[in-house]
């Protein structure tokens, strides 16, 4: 094996890594609600949501990961050691807000460490403008639909449940029903997060002439993308439960269902247009929704502002983390 | 003006400023979505500041 094969495939294990990172830090997000509201142990949750998490490769396309590999960074510029920087600094990003217990996202830390990588081996010419503006559109986006659709289906729901007055059997049959949307929800994650490393792992093997630029995604990519992520769903990430599942607001089953139907739908429609979002920027957005429909004071707006501003450094923050890790392989290289 | 206005309403309000200032932002095939979602704002910031009003008056 050459020096320069044997360094592709090190980097396509820390994407995979990265991978099992991200279900591991996400799984939070797939199964928050439904523990917060006891419908499932935690040890059940993990097993349902990383079922799901695996399955997703059986309903999604390849857009997703097409963007990643494609529409972020310029074709010239990629390299082995420019991907690898770019994961690493997602990587620090992500185990670092995982320790502080922010809900920050791994897919804008890819990015950010992608485009930090790019720019300090390219400059900002090494990004493609097109493609970075709807994903920092939708960096936006993502949360503000799944906060208008959690905040529209609670009202719904609580219009048509204003004259039940067993409210015991009423939370019965929408903790059933929550099975359905953690289900749903899970399955979004990892049809829009595994793609992610799945273009990742695409961008490498052109990078590395492994494949050309109009090749299908290699069917091993898939596989292993979503084994990974639904490995590190089962490994769960509890300190992020805690801020997801009742820091914010405090859920009920009927809330929950919201949450993670609206999660769901927006999951669903941005994989199925190929546009990578943050699945813990939905979940948390669904999440504001549901509790600001319920009353104004049901939402910790500190919390809230405080989980916007980890968001908001992300990007950045992964970016710089990346240049410093590409300007590290360069010396030493 | 702001007295009247609750904390979810403000906040409905600037999420909707926010949503009409990345309908130029947006790539062109994509432009519809922040103008739906910005539609759809307008009226749950209005919802949202009769229900203040009303809860207000009462």
């Amino acid at each position: 094996m050459t020096l320069a094969l044997f360094a592709i495939y090190f980097t396509i294990a820390i994407a995979l890594a990265f991978d099992y990172v991200n279900g591991f830090h996400d799984a939070a997000n797939s199964i928050a609600t439904v523990v917060s509201t006891r419908v499932l142990s935690p040890r059940l949750a993990v097993i349902w949501a990383a079922f799901f998490n695996f399955i997703a490769f059986l309903i999604f396309g390849t857009e997703v990961a097409n963007a990643i590999a494609k529409d972020v960074v310029q074709q010239n510029i990629l390299s082995v050691g420019m991907i690898f920087a770019g994961l690493m600094g997602a990587i620090i990003w992500n185990v670092l807000t995982f320790y502080l217990g922010l809900p920050s996202s791994s897919s804008h830390a890819l990015v950010g460490g992608m485009a930090g990588a790019a720019i300090a081996k390219g400059g900002f010419d090494a990004l493609i403008s097109e493609g970075f503006r709807k994903i920092a559109v939708f960096i936006v986006l993502s949360p503000l639909i799944g906060l208008a659709l959690g905040f529209v289906l609670m009202i719904i729901t609580q219009w048509s449940t204003v004259k039940v007055t067993n409210v015991n059997r009423m939370n019965k049959v929408f903790r059933k029903l929550q099975l359905c949307s953690a289900a749903a929800y899970s399955l979004g994650h990892g049809g829009n997060d595994a793609q992610k490393t799945m273009g990742i792992i695409m961008a490498l093997l052109i990078a590395g002439n492994q494949v050309s630029a109009k090749d299908d995604l290699p069917i091993w990519v898939v596989l292993a993308a979503h084994t990974a992520i639904a490995l590190g769903t089962l490994s769960g990430g509890w300190r992020i439960v805690k801020t997801m599942g009742s820091k914010i607001t405090r859920l009920q089953p009927q809330g929950g269902v919201c949450a993670e139907t609206a999660g769901a739908i927006t999951l669903f429609a941005t994989s199925a247009a190929g546009i990578p979002v943050s699945t813990t920027h939905t979940i948390t957005g669904a999440i504001v929704g549901v509790g600001s429909a319920r009353r104004i004071s049901a939402v910790r707006w500190n919390v809230a502002t405080r989980v916007v501003w980890a968001w908001v450094m992300t990007i950045p923050a992964a970016g710089v983390m990346a240049a410093v890790v590409y300007w590290l392989v360069s010396v030493f290289s | 003006m702001m007295k009247i206005l609750d904390m979810r309403t403000r906040f409905f309000l600037f999420s909707t400023l926010l949503l009409v200032a990345l309908i130029p932002l947006a790539p062109d095939d994509l432009k519809f979505v922040p103008k739906y979602v910005a539609i759809v704002y307008v009226v749950l910031t209005i919802a949202c500041g009769l229900d203040s009003y009303s809860r207000n008056k009462s």
